[in-house]
């Protein structure tokens, strides 16, 4: 392909060290909602409680599920982009080719879906006898 | 004689505070954890990205940019503003737990002085009881040894207080709590029954007011509206201005008169934008500047940019100080149906209901564009009816409002057998834009950022409504952000739009 240029060896290898790194942020969300249900528990107030609950389950939560997952959709996409590059069909022409690499990863920047129930990784923290349990 | 002194009750003291206040050290330890959460975030994400970075040498080909820039643009908006909540959060926290030391000396005499209070004999006697009980040899307990009302008076005096005092600390940190997360939900029930009723009494009016209002919801206490037009539609609107508007700045018009001059200021004048002829040929420009969108690079956009009489030009630079408070907008492309959404505040600088009725006959009376008043009876006037609905949902306690509930509503009116999770997630997806342009600061920049790499559809760019010719061209201009480029300049200006001249929260999104 004119114009085109992969180095797929060296591509995979930044791409899965940047996955590396980023998977530490996998269940992160958990980690926010035992500090934030220890915090509120400390200040034993029910307002300042609910508050915060609100915060994690309409914000904090899905923001940190969200962005997780974008970067992982982010390193999915681009190694698309490679299999592509690599692996389409001989016959595809250029320009078939270039549109399903440009399809992939455009495919990896749209938003995910959130529900309450999802989670990047691990299990909710369990509730502390006599604290606030979101 | 008998002497039966006066009984004085006690004082519970947990009526007016609790018995013991929160573990500080432990707020402190858990708060920090929170920060320490966003500190992890950033962290993490430098780190990944830098890695990420290293496919840089590796690859290049046609439109490269996206690919190298996928982290980035996918997470940078929504890991800033997550980051951004931690902190505050966890900083709200902190500020409770230093108030609640600073209180914790008074709440300590308050209980001391309940409990003081509490041991002291339970009866008054007057100076009448207690001569009478010295003439029969009766010893009672001094007046010191005893309670009164006026000892009793004073101390819940001390009590209310204290109490006042400490709720203040709490509401603080409430709302401390509250401004911190970019959806803005409200935490107990600001909209209480009276302000719903409010909304949806103020809804009928200016319904008619607007004509083309399909959609009325309270942001922070102002009238909100959606309407939408397409190409032919903007093009009236550059022309004319608001529908109406142009009687603003005509002296023998009512409107022109009625209007103080603060007001008619921030309306902008069609024919003082420089070149009294730009807007002709609007349609062609727009079918061009529609086509132009589905492109991306500078190149389209300083061609747009050059298009644009001086006029126009001053005031996009101009606005950030003129554009005021009054109307502000947000607009968004549908591209499913080639319209255009924009979300209106109208922001009187007074909470709601804050039109005067004559000015709303009046404006009735002008018969605003007809043809948006099969709004009505469209998606939007469909989604009107079930925000009755969310305000209920608001009414019952769960509060979600804003982004939050446009985003529901919509997943509601789409389909009003959604389950609640599925409401709730489009709520979330829908703060999940919006929210972070609340959040302010850089963030939007990114959120554009991100949107413009995302293919196309979804672009929601906060754009401060200035009424007429601008309110037209930053719409396309929001469009223009689906191509690329352009996305982080209009984010940036919208920044710069909003840190100088909005002082309010601007809310309102309504997906592509």
């Amino acid at each position: 392909m004119d114009g085109y240029d992969i180095d797929k060896a060296g591509a995979r290898g930044a791409i899965a060290s940047a996955r590396s790194i980023w998977s530490g942020l996998h269940g992160l969300e958990n980690s926010i909602e035992a500090s934030g249900e220890a915090a509120a528990t400390a200040t034993q107030e029910d307002d300042i409680n609910a508050a915060m609950s609100h915060a994690f389950t309409n914000f904090l939560r899905p923001f940190t599920v969200i962005t997780v997952q974008m970067g992982d959709r982010a390193f999915d996409g681009a190694d698309n982009v490679i299999n592509i590059y690599e692996t389409a069909d001989s016959e595809m022409s250029d320009n078939a080719k270039a549109q399903g690499m440009a399809g992939a990863l455009a495919e990896s920047q749209e938003l995910t879906s959130y529900n309450g129930s999802e989670s990047t990784g691990g299990k909710r923290p369990e509730a502390v006898d006599g604290g606030y349990d979101w | 004689m008998s002497i039966t002194g006066t009984y004085i009750l006690g004082v519970t003291f947990t009526d007016y505070l609790p018995a013991e206040l929160g573990d500080t050290g432990s707020m402190d330890t858990h708060a920090q954890a929170l920060q320490d959460h966003g500190k992890t975030l950033t962290d993490t994400w430098s780190d990944a990205r830098s890695a990420y970075n290293g496919v840089k040498p590796h690859v290049d080909f046609p439109g490269v940019e996206d690919f190298e820039l996928a982290f980035e643009n996918n997470t940078q908006a929504t890991k800033e503003t997550l980051a951004e909540g931690l902190e505050r959060i966890g900083q709200a926290v902190k500020d409770f737990s230093s108030a609640v030391s600073g209180f914790s000396s008074q709440h300590a005499n308050l209980k001391s002085a309940t409990e003081a209070f509490n041991d002291l004999h339970p009866y008054y006697y007057s100076e009448y009881d207690r001569t009478v009980a010295a003439e029969q040899g009766i010893v009672l307990p001094t007046a010191s040894e005893c309670r009164s009302s006026g000892k009793r008076s004073d101390l819940t005096r001390s009590l209310r207080h204290g109490k006042d005092r400490y709720q203040g600390i709490i509401d603080d940190c409430v709302r401390a709590i509250k401004d911190s997360s970019p959806a803005s939900m409200p935490v107990d029930k600001p909209f209480a029954l009276e302000r719903v009723e409010a909304l949806m009494g103020a809804y009928d009016t200016t319904l008619a007011w607007v004509g083309r209002a399909a959609y009325i919801q309270d942001h922070n206490g102002r009238l909100g509206f959606l309407w939408e037009f397409d190409q032919a539609s903007v093009s009236t609107f550059v022309q004319n201005g608001v529908p109406g508007w142009t009687k603003v700045h005509d002296k023998d018009s009512w409107l022109g008169a009625v209007l103080p001059d603060r007001i008619k200021d921030r309306i902008p004048n069609v024919e003082n934008l420089g070149d009294a002829n730009f807007a002709k040929n609007l349609d062609q420009k727009y079918a061009g500047f529609l086509d132009g969108m589905q492109t991306r690079g500078k190149v389209y956009w300083a061609r747009f940019l050059d298009e644009l009489p001086p006029g126009a030009q001053d005031w996009l630079v101009s606005s950030t100080t003129r554009t005021s408070d009054f109307f502000h907008s947000n607009f968004v492309l549908n591209e499913s149906t080639g319209k255009y959404v924009a979300a209106t505040t109208l922001m009187t600088g007074k909470k709601l209901p804050s039109l005067p009725q004559s000015l709303v006959r009046k404006i009735d009376d002008l018969n605003l564009d007809d043809k948006l008043k099969a709004l009505e009876n469209s998606k939007f006037g469909n989604v009107m009816k079930h925000g009755g609905k969310a305000l209920g949902v608001a009414d019952a306690g769960l509060n979600y409002y804003g982004a939050y509930t446009e985003g529901y509503n919509e997943a509601l009116a789409d389909n009003p057998h959604a389950s609640e999770d599925e409401l709730r997630s489009e709520g979330v997806k829908t703060a999940l834009v919006e929210g972070t342009f609340e959040t302010g600061g850089s963030i939007v920049g990114g959120v554009v950022g991100r949107t413009a790499g995302a293919a196309v559809g979804q672009a929601l760019i906060p754009i401060p409504g200035v009424g007429a010719a601008i309110g037209g061209f930053v719409g396309g201009m929001a469009g223009e952000a689906v191509g690329g480029w352009a996305g982080k300049h209009v984010g940036d200006f919208a920044n710069e739009v909003r840190k100088e001249g909005l002082g309010g929260a601007i809310k309102g999104l309504f997906g592509g």
